[in-house]
């Protein structure tokens, strides 16, 4: 599961190549994997009758400034591959991994650090979108933290599709 | 590429602005006591990203400028104080279980998981002291959860504890400490008759009466309870008043209003600006 930043890697690398094969999208996504929000850029990389596959990377905050009011942001990088099924209104189902810079305190030696941390994310949900224009979904997103705690969360996105 | 705009739509966006504007340019109280000192609730209150009772939220309190931290202490299963406010550590916590079941030793291995990827530390009092205890202006206020266990003398050591901490940090003058438990205080009026000792009640006239037959400091009342008049009662009677349960701009303006001594806010920054300070 860990190597799947690589193997998004891949995919991007791939699609960069493969202009012709498919549309990109930018969205915000309000909670969903990025934690309370994120901008995503989205780039589909195969497509099959009505079944697609898309990968997405995305870039999130909780915080700009850390308890100290300094200019310090949170950091969620939520990546994901997603499995499309439909025409305009699709099944979505996405797997995925967040890594995330936090700002907090070491209990132990009462400094500030920024803890770096993996976690994964799977999600099942409906998408609207067209070739082109706006894009809709609505997700279930069960994750587990640092790969230890499981969460549900849930995330609404909305983006544009060109 | 051409973009049009829907203008229905954007009648609806500008009418939402709008309104957002008026709403930011509420009335400040007519009148504004600066004297009104401001706390913050758990640290920024409970509507931040930043857990209430976590050092984090209580250091980000006190560098917005608060002159003040209200904080929530419980008694773990080792006779440790630590800052917590659930009563079962599973609402808001990796742990389960309750406070006084656990050591600190097991407790210090938690952390907070209100959100997904903030995993802030659950801290002691005495870290709490240790941190903050810099700037000689900055109070605290520790409401005392009071859970009693199987443990034998539970008040007793939890007072003695609370106690021990006040004295190792020098911070009599700059600790209020609330309950809702009148024998609670009296134990720590026995250790020292100056600690700052304030009841939390459901009315004001029952504050007042039980301040009156203890000699205690003031009154913790939410700020539904309590009246301009009621408080201006408690202030007749040299006595002070702590309010809290101010989650809106407007609870707070009202709060403001009322002329309270402390304010325990969700809003720390609105309060500081209403006030100007």
């Amino acid at each position: 599961m860990k190597y799947f930043f690589v193997l998004f890697l891949l995919c991007f690398g791939y699609s960069t190549y493969a202009q012709h094969a498919g549309k990109s999208n930018v969205s915000v996504e309000v909670l969903g994997a990025g934690g309370w929000w994120s901008a995503n850029y989205e780039r589909k990389v195969f497509t099959k009758n009505l079944a697609a596959l898309h990968v997405r990377a995305g870039l999130g905050t909780y915080r700009f400034r850390d308890y100290e009011l300094k200019l310090n942001p949170d950091i969620t990088i939520p990546v994901a591959a997603h499995f499309l099924y439909g025409k305009k209104h699709k099944l979505d189902f996405s797997i995925g991994q967040t890594l995330s810079n936090i700002v907090q305190l070491q209990s132990s030696t009462m400094e500030k650090k920024r803890i770096i941390s993996l976690s994964a994310f799977a999600g099942i949900g409906y998408r609207y979108q067209s070739t082109k224009g706006l894009m809709l979904r609505i997700s279930y997103i069960p994750m587990i933290e640092y790969y230890k705690h499981f969460r549900h969360w849930a995330g609404v996105s909305v983006g544009y599709t060109f | 590429m051409a973009i049009h705009f829907n203008p229905i739509a954007m009648r609806l966006i500008f009418a939402i602005l709008a309104l957002l504007l008026i709403s930011s340019c509420a009335k400040k109280p007519e009148q504004v006591n600066k004297d009104i000192k401001v706390f913050g609730h758990g640290g920024m209150g409970n509507g931040s990203t930043l857990p209430m009772n976590s050092l984090e939220s209580m250091l980000a309190c006190y560098h917005t400028g608060a002159e003040g931290n209200e904080l929530d202490i419980q008694l773990t299963k080792d006779s440790v104080v630590i800052a917590m406010h659930s009563l079962e550590l599973s609402e808001n916590t990796s742990l389960k279980g309750m406070v006084n079941s656990l050591t600190w030793a097991e407790i210090a291995k938690g952390y907070y998981t209100e959100n997904p990827y903030l995993k802030y530390n659950i801290v002691s009092l005495e870290q709490v002291f240790q941190s903050m205890n810099a700037s000689p202006d900055y109070y605290f206020t520790l409401d005392c959860k009071r859970y009693p266990s199987e443990t034998k003398n539970y008040d007793e050591i939890f007072t003695e504890q609370v106690f021990r901490l006040i004295e190792k940090y020098g911070l009599k003058n700059r600790v209020l400490i609330e309950s809702d438990n009148e024998r609670f205080l009296q134990l720590l009026q026995e250790k020292d008759s100056e600690l700052k000792l304030f009841i939390y009640v459901g009315t004001v006239a029952e504050g007042i009466a039980v301040c009156e037959r203890n000699g205690f400091y003031g009154i913790t009342i939410s700020t539904r309870n309590a009246s301009k008049e009621e408080i201006q009662q408690v202030h007749e009677r040299n006595l002070k008043i702590a309010i809290w349960n101010t989650h809106t701009k407007k609870d707070n303006r009202e709060a403001v209003e009322k002329n309270p001594d402390f304010i325990q806010t969700e809003k720390v920054s609105y309060l500081l600006d209403l006030l100007s300070k």
